[in-house]
């Protein structure tokens, strides 16, 4: 009686080892910018008491930080910029009362798998008279 | 420039985790069979098991080292200081990694030291080498947290399936390398015994490859789900690109796999009692696997290589 052709023992793992190589080795996350309030390019009528950024990702506050600066480049914030004590996924900074004009916000997030991201978004402040 | 030492700090010391899990498995789960047919084979195997483990040790270490110097740099976007250091060392997941991963070296450290001590064939050898297993094992799993930032419901699972995927890793490519030292020992062994030595070995670690892939696809099933998302991302985000570069090289391990499985093992298996025919195909089975080994080092570069990519999932 012929003999059913088996398929060896090393091929067949050789074959399911493909879908190893159909999926990634484990990687790190890095954080990105979730949303913010002030939002990302928003104009406001009033003047926000912090600025708040949340990521995708829980940061390092030793190595996270914030900066807003104004329209000619002066930082504006009470250089206090620190992560959320319940969520260390929301980084914020204090701020004066600003006056109306257009505000940078410029941040540096190093996230709990140690990798650094970096951008900065702006928004406007419209104070009404 | 810092990006070329990351890859090489981190290459080098998941290879040499690797290494020192992957020849205590080998020598608990395959070697045993094979030394047990040829007393000369018995006593070069132990010394493979002396030399590798008293050479991995202080290269963890040291690579190790390097690794969290690199991490503190670029983390901080300062130069290395000692404030630096202690900073990183205690106030980051990173630095509390760190102390554990130490512990963890440490009892390794001390239980390769103490191999020296026990006597070969006796039981408290036998326990030392069950316990080496285990602390070596501890290091390499324990670099699924040394990165892992994912939170959410399935945080848990891609957990478990990261230090799952290590560990088979350690047995699986890794044991390319002690199987290939002790192919080479068996060949050249003077006893007439050494082909059935030869046939053991090579049933034993067919026996174990086939089931480390099937642990390694399941796994990595899990790590894509969480990482890449979807075929574009494969294509069009470079974590996509080097993973596909990866697939290139295991496919020619698979090609070379399948050479040795259907052309070679069945002669060596088949010729067991006729010597010349059976040293001819342990000859090219040697070749075969030093090229294998050589595809798997590549692999392992990739991977480091990824490991700084941030995952392709959410950006296509």
């Amino acid at each position: 009686m012929k003999k059913i052709p088996q398929i060896p023992p090393r091929w067949r793992g050789s074959l399911l080892g493909l879908l190893v190589l159909a999926l990634p080795a484990p990687a790190w996350a890095h954080a990105f910018l979730d949303h913010a309030e002030p939002a990302v390019g928003s104009d406001i009528t009033q003047s926000p008491s912090a600025v708040k950024l949340w990521f995708s990702q829980e940061l390092e506050g030793a190595f996270s930080k914030a900066t807003v600066s104004d329209a000619q480049g002066q930082e504006v914030d009470k250089n206090d910029a620190h992560l959320d004590a319940n969520d260390k996924k929301l980084m914020e900074v204090s701020l004066p009362p600003l006056a109306s004009g257009t505000y940078t916000v410029d941040w540096t997030a190093v996230s709990v798998d140690t990798h650094k991201t970096q951008g900065s978004f702006k928004f406007t402040l419209k104070l009404k008279s | 420039m810092t990006t070329t030492w990351f890859v090489l700090a981190r290459a080098v010391h998941f290879s040499a985790c690797l290494l020192l899990f992957g020849i205590f498995a080998f020598d608990r789960f395959v070697a045993v069979a094979a030394v047990a047919k040829s007393a000369a084979a018995a006593r070069a195997w132990e010394g493979y098991v002396r030399w590798f483990s008293l050479l991995t040790v202080p290269v963890i270490l040291a690579s190790g080292a390097a690794w969290f110097a690199l991490v503190a740099i670029t983390m901080s976007g300062q130069a290395l200081s000692t404030d630096l250091a202690r900073l990183v060392w205690t106030q980051t997941q990173f630095g509390t990694v760190c102390h554990w991963r130490l512990l963890f070296w440490l009892l390794a450290a001390i239980g390769a030291g103490g191999l020296a001590f026990c006597r070969p064939g006796t039981a408290r050898r036998k326990i030392c080498l069950w316990l080496e297993l285990f602390f070596a094992g501890l290091l390499l799993g324990s670099l699924a947290w040394a990165g892992h930032g994912q939170e959410g419901p399935g945080a848990g699972w891609h957990l478990l399936a990261d230090v799952t995927h290590l560990l088979a890793a350690g047995l699986w490519p890794t044991g390319l390398l002690p199987f290939a030292l002790l192919l080479l020992k068996l060949r050249r062994a003077p006893e007439a015994t050494r082909v059935l030595a030869l046939t053991a070995l090579v049933r034993r670690f067919s026996a174990l490859s086939l089931g480390t892939v099937a642990l390694l696809a399941a796994t990595g099933f899990v790590n894509g789900w969480f990482l890449v998302g979807s075929w574009a991302n494969l294509f069009e985000q470079p974590y996509g690109r080097w993973l596909l570069v990866k697939i290139s090289l295991f496919l020619g391990a698979v090609a070379l796999g399948a050479v040795n499985l259907l052309r070679l093992k069945p002669r060596l298996l088949v010729e067991k009692s006729s010597a010349p025919g059976a040293e001819a195909a342990a000859a090219r089975l040697q070749f075969n696997v030093w090229l294998e080994l050589a595809l798997a080092t590549l692999i392992i570069v990739v991977v480091a290589i990824l490991g700084l990519l941030p995952p392709a999932i959410g950006l296509g």
